[in-house]
């Protein structure tokens, strides 16, 4: 069996400050990090390989930076990182950044399962996985947990709003792994040094993945007009008093707003 | 010159970070109820390679040199101290021992499980009579046939309750005193003979055991001599060299957890109807806080450097641990002047800070050694000769 797992560096939404009056994100001091959500799917793909016997590959599109995060998925015990990098892929959006990992996972070939995260904490568009087995014409399960993987097929719950449902596809399959659908795993000690002393990362470019920078720039199709900072809430009011008095007031604040008749 | 970390420096001291807040930090209540380390951490830390940092792959180490070792130290310390004060005394003395002067066969056999965390290790010089003077120990090793003889008792060994290795130090000939009459053993908790003593209550880090090591007619194997016959006390000299800066730097970790503390403390207080940040008394303790801490961390990662880069460093290291416990001692005074009352209070994190802090100007070589070498130093390169 073997996994792929395409994974995505993103700033550190702790140390990114939001400037209100220029409606922009100020990342001078921000620090980078894997996507949080990429660690469920990493996680699941490891625990197909302990129990299973799996291959896992980690992917990842990005700036040469991005190899940190590929670092840190061999620390995980991964068995091959690759980096998807080349000035032709910076500024991309994701139907074009789909294209380029696709080409990269037919160029790795012969897989079983594609596992991603769910969102990244960056666009937080959520479309990659979808868009991806769109792509590769594969069948997929969204927030998914619980796999289960025999006989050519996948089974996994899939999240609902109200429970889950449990799906099943044949191989091979896109699944986003649900957020705490497992315990993400810590990097080894051993593992980390390891990873820059000793393990490699492989980059491929536009040329090693068969791209032309038309096919990037045609597949790009997200205008960004601007940015904008997101409305300030007020802090709610707490009405003191009498309970019985208090909910009167409530009631009148709710039918005066118009939330309630 | 260049100040920076390697990345895979980075990378372990952000995992060393992130368990230790998520992982130990919230099990210190057990910690200090129980007065003891939850087994689930311990084979969690050993399945992440947390038992042998500093020690070559071949070994079953991480490899991370004493650089990886410092970060270790410092981030754990900021977990839990007694979870830093295990991890510590395992590796940089009670392994270290056997690292340094152990044959390759000894270093074969021991290390790779010790490095698995598969089993413990502790150091155990101090004796009732040989504390700070340890070229005064007494525990008799003599040798009968192939074996060594043991009779004596070791105190306050560190890990003493939970280790099942000992690097143990014993008179092999009496005439010749520590020079020449001191050697160093490896000891299984499971040799014939062997016995825990009596296991002590401590003022602070509950959670790491200390107990008094009872050896009676116990039988070593020879080839389990670290070293040379009758160079024990050098072994043991060259172990607590070797363990001082990442004492050091566990200490900055201290200090670095108790400045968060004061920090978000002063925040939120208000008195006279502001924040105690606003109080030029309370800036002021903040600020030396700081100030320490940053030198420190120049002086712990100076001495890494040095250790890894295969330099030398042994003045430097006993100046990194005198400073680096005294440091933590003024960050922890001041924080719970910071905190008034509620920094006495057992209910609230400062008191433990203060307790937990205290043993670090004394165990590993007391501040008053620390002088003592340091000033040795000296003027042995003017010539003169001091002994103390």
């Amino acid at each position: 069996m073997k996994v792929i797992v395409p994974i995505k560096q993103v700033y550190d939404p702790r140390t990114v400050r939001v400037s209100r009056s220029r409606g922009i994100l100020d990342i001078r001091e921000a620090e980078l990090m894997m996507n949080p959500g990429d660690r469920y799917a990493l996680a699941e793909a490891l625990r197909l390989k302990d129990e299973q016997g799996a291959r896992v590959v980690a992917i990842s599109m990005g700036p040469p930076e991005a190899e940190d995060i590929l670092r840190e998925a061999l620390a995980m015990d991964v068995d091959e990182a690759i980096l998807l990098s080349d000035e032709a892929f910076s500024g991309v959006d994701v139907s074009a950044a789909v294209v380029i990992v696709a080409k990269a996972i037919d160029k790795i070939g012969d897989y079983d399962l594609i596992l991603t995260g769910c969102k990244a904490s960056g666009d937080g568009s959520g479309q990659f996985a979808p868009r991806l087995a769109q792509h590769l014409d594969l069948p997929q399960i969204t927030r998914a947990s619980h796999l289960m993987v025999e006989g050519g097929k996948v089974k996994a719950r899939h999240k609902l709003p109200d429970g889950y449902a449990v799906l099943e596809a044949s191989l091979p399959a896109v699944l986003s792994i649900a957020e705490g659908a497992n315990e993400p795993r810590y990097p080894s000690l051993p593992g980390s040094i390891a990873a820059y002393d000793e393990r490699t990362v492989a980059i491929w470019g536009l040329e090693h993945l068969e791209l032309t920078p038309d096919e990037i720039t045609e597949n790009t199709c997200t205008e960004v007009r601007g940015t904008l900072a997101g409305l300030e809430r007020e802090l709610g009011r707490v009405i003191k008093g009498e309970p019985s008095e208090a909910a009167k007031e409530l009631t009148q604040e709710l039918k005066g707003g118009g939330l309630m008749r | 010159m260049d100040f920076t970390f390697e990345k895979k420096h980075e990378l372990l001291g952000r995992t060393v970070r992130e368990f230790a807040e998520q992982e130990i930090a919230p099990r210190t209540p057990e910690i200090e109820e129980t007065h003891t380390i939850p087994d689930d951490l311990l084979q969690q830390m050993a399945e992440l390679g947390f038992f042998g940092v500093p020690f070559p792959t071949k070994y079953g180490g991480a490899g991370a040199g004493e650089t990886g070792y410092c970060i270790l130290m410092q981030e754990l310390m900021k977990g839990n101290p007694s979870v830093a004060c295990l991890i510590g005394a395992h590796t940089s003395i009670g392994a270290t021992a056997i690292y340094l002067d152990g044959s390759e066969r000894l270093k074969q056999k021991y290390l790779p499980p010790l490095c698995r965390g598969e089993k413990i290790a502790a150091f155990a010089l101090t004796e009732p009579n040989a504390g700070s003077d340890a070229a005064s120990i007494r525990l008799a090793a003599v040798r009968e046939g192939d074996s060594y003889i043991l009779d004596g008792t070791k105190i306050w060994i560190t890990n003493g309750a939970d280790a099942e290795i000992f690097s143990v130090f014993a008179v092999t000939d009496k005439t010749m005193g520590y020079r020449g009459g001191h050697t160093a053993f490896v000891v299984e908790k499971g040799f014939p003979g062997f016995s825990l003593g009596t296991i002590d209550e401590k003022m602070g880090i509950v959670g790491s055991s200390t107990a008094e090591l009872v050896f009676e007619g116990c039988r070593v194997p020879g080839e389990n001599v670290i070293g040379q016959v009758g160079m024990g006390f050098l072994t043991a000299m060259r172990t607590l060299d070797h363990g001082r800066h990442g004492l050091g730097a566990g200490c900055l970790g201290g200090a670095e957890r108790v400045l968060k503390t004061c920090l978000e403390y002063a925040k939120y207080r208000e008195q006279f109807g502001v924040p105690i940040a606003k109080k030029q008394a309370i800036q002021f303790m903040i600020a030396d806080i700081i100030t320490e801490i940053e030198a420190l961390r120049s002086l712990v990662y100076r001495v890494a450097w040095l250790a890894d880069s295969g330099r030398p460093y042994r003045q430097l290291g006993g100046i990194c641990k005198l400073f680096g416990s005294e440091v933590l001692a003024r960050a922890v005074d001041k924080a719970v002047q910071i905190h008034g009352a509620m920094g006495y209070m057992r209910d609230y994190p400062v008191e433990q800070m203060y307790r937990d802090a205290r043993i670090t100007e004394i165990f590993e070589g007391a501040s008053e050694i620390q002088r003592v070498v340091i000033a040795m130093e000296a003027f042995r390169k003017l010539g003169v000769r001091i002994e103390p």
